[in-house]
């Protein structure tokens, strides 16, 4: 595993279609360690293709994807290197229903790395501490709201240690007052340094954290720019439009 | 053919009350830990020992002899005990990406769906011995437990594999993510939440399996029911045909019964956790 230079994730002309469809378009992005990385666009534009491409929840046909030194492929010992090194927050929570927070929390150190078990409770206390809901570590996701499962799900992602973390729409199935909590706990993170490529809707967050905002459209990366060339200054009519549309 | 000589009936008492006991502790939720499969292991060895005998001070009684609610116990929990891993097993090769497997698991399932269990049956009684060597011969209750595995098997596991299609496909992405590998996200996440979802249609299957061990007596094992009926050629038996079945049907009431109120508890039970 060697990192060239701060160089976390490197997409080179990757394309992918399901059967005629073709989702992405030769797509070329870097993210940088301890970057963060905002993808928007329309739905069906290929944004959770490529995200769910960079953890091989996906296969693709064409290019290549490095993150943190490992080929993603289908390899198993690279693909479970790959697994390891990323983490992943879903639209839908995925928190395992018939399990407590706490041992959503642990069954990833304790069955993915082997980690002792009381290790890995002490471990998931604070991580459940960091993003405030250490005190639903014994109920079930069921007895949960949105907000507190969906900050159950980061600190079940946070547990592996990831250099990168995946965040797909993680706000979307959030009702309006829940989403604050959500990315105020994202923030925290990437205020803490943590490498993240987040799709999202959320432009105001996008404004506050990203260092890169990418604009997808038909499959392809249409713009990609600082968040402030971005908003004032947007180089394609489509990302106008799109702009226009939200705000 | 010569039955169990009564002196050693209390052997098979002693089994039933055994494997009774045992199923009623397994079936406390506290009492729920891995160490129940050593000690239902070790139930099995003390139950065989006690059937067949020829050690200690007991004499052998070979199972041709074994006959009435000991053998449906044995017939029953060996069907639901090896059916039900089989079950699994076929429902997750179904599903399986490689064609061989998958193949093998697909024309089982459908052959012996397409049959009835008597069929099954026959076919382990009468056509195995046409096949095998003359010298050889199986014993023929493990002829109709192999018989009554394979046919709970294939039954269960399109059960199992309705229920392995209900999990949402988030689920399987999570466990990707974590990086758990096959074995160890389907025992603790997918398995889990499948079996769980179809827990009435599997007690359905397994309360059909306690009844189809009726079938047993129609090709000469003499299970409960079989039981019943070869007492009841005794002339002094006879006039009593009555209140014998009817206490053969209380008893399959009483398991089965407790069965389907076992299951609607368990329910509840997880119910309350996934309270949405």
């Amino acid at each position: 595993m060697s990192d060239t230079g701060g160089e976390l994730v490197r997409i080179s002309s990757l394309n992918k279609w399901y059967g005629d469809f073709h989702v992405l378009r030769d797509i070329d992005l870097v993210v940088g360690e301890s970057e963060k990385v905002v993808i928007c666009g329309p739905s069906g534009s290929g944004k959770s293709s490529l995200l769910r491409c960079m953890n091989r929840l996906e296969s693709y046909q064409e290019g290549s994807i490095t993150v943190a030194g490992n080929k993603v492929s289908d390899d198993k010992a690279s693909l479970n290197r790959l697994r390891h090194a990323t983490g992943m927050v879903f639209q839908n929570f995925n928190l395992f229903p018939h399990l407590m927070t706490l041992e959503n929390l642990t069954i990833g150190p304790v069955y993915s790395l082997a980690h002792p078990v009381a290790e890995a409770r002490a471990k998931a206390l604070q991580m459940l501490d960091r993003v405030k809901v250490a005190d639903q570590a014994l109920k079930y996701p069921g007895q949960l709201s949105g907000g507190q499962q969906q900050r159950v799900a980061i600190a079940r992602a946070l547990m592996m240690e990831p250099r990168l973390l995946l965040f797909d729409e993680p706000t979307s199935a959030l009702d309006p007052e829940m989403i604050n909590e959500v990315l105020e706990a994202m923030k925290e993170l990437a205020e803490q340094g943590m490498t993240m490529v987040i799709v999202t809707h959320e432009m105001g967050f996008a404004r506050n954290v990203a260092n890169l905002i990418g604009f997808m459209d038909h499959g392809c990366i249409r713009e990609a720019a600082s968040p402030e060339e971005f908003f004032n200054n947007p180089k394609s009519e489509r990302t106008r439009a799109f702009l226009s549309q939200l705000i | 053919m010569e039955r169990t000589p009564y002196e050693e009936h209390y052997r098979g008492a002693i089994v039933v009350a055994l494997v009774t006991l045992l199923a009623i502790y397994t079936a406390i939720p506290r009492f729920w830990n891995v160490y129940l499969i050593p000690i239902w292991a070790v139930c099995g060895v003390i139950s065989a020992i006690l059937m067949f005998g020829s050690v200690f001070w007991l004499p052998f009684v070979g199972t041709d002899e074994w006959g009435g609610l000991p053998l449906t116990m044995i017939v029953f929990l060996t069907t639901v005990g090896f059916g039900f891993p089989l079950a699994i097993l076929f429902a997750l090769g179904r599903r399986s990406k490689l064609p061989i497997i998958k193949a093998v698991c697909v024309i089982t399932i459908e052959i012996v769906r397409g049959l009835s269990l008597i069929s099954v049956l026959f076919m382990m009684i009468i056509f195995l011995s046409l096949f095998l060597p003359g010298d050889l011969t199986i014993d023929k209750l493990l002829r109709a437990l192999v018989g009554m595995v394979i046919f709970f098997g294939a039954y269960s596991a399109e059960v199992i594999r309705g229920g392995l299609q209900a999990v949402p496909n988030g689920q399987y992405d999570a466990v990707k993510a974590l990086g758990l590998n096959y074995l160890k996200s389907h025992i603790l996440i997918i398995l889990l939440q499948a079996l769980r979802t179809v827990l009435p249609a599997l007690v359905n299957d397994i309360i059909g399996a306690f009844k189809n061990t009726t079938f047993a007596s129609i090709i000469g094992i003499f299970d409960i029911f079989g039981a019943a009926k070869a007492s009841l050629r005794d002339v002094s038996w006879t006039r009593y045909a009555t209140e014998v079945y009817i206490f053969v049907a209380l008893i399959f009431f009483i398991y089965c019964f407790s069965m389907a109120k076992y299951s609607a508890f368990i329910e509840r039970r997880s119910s309350k956790e996934r309270a949405r």
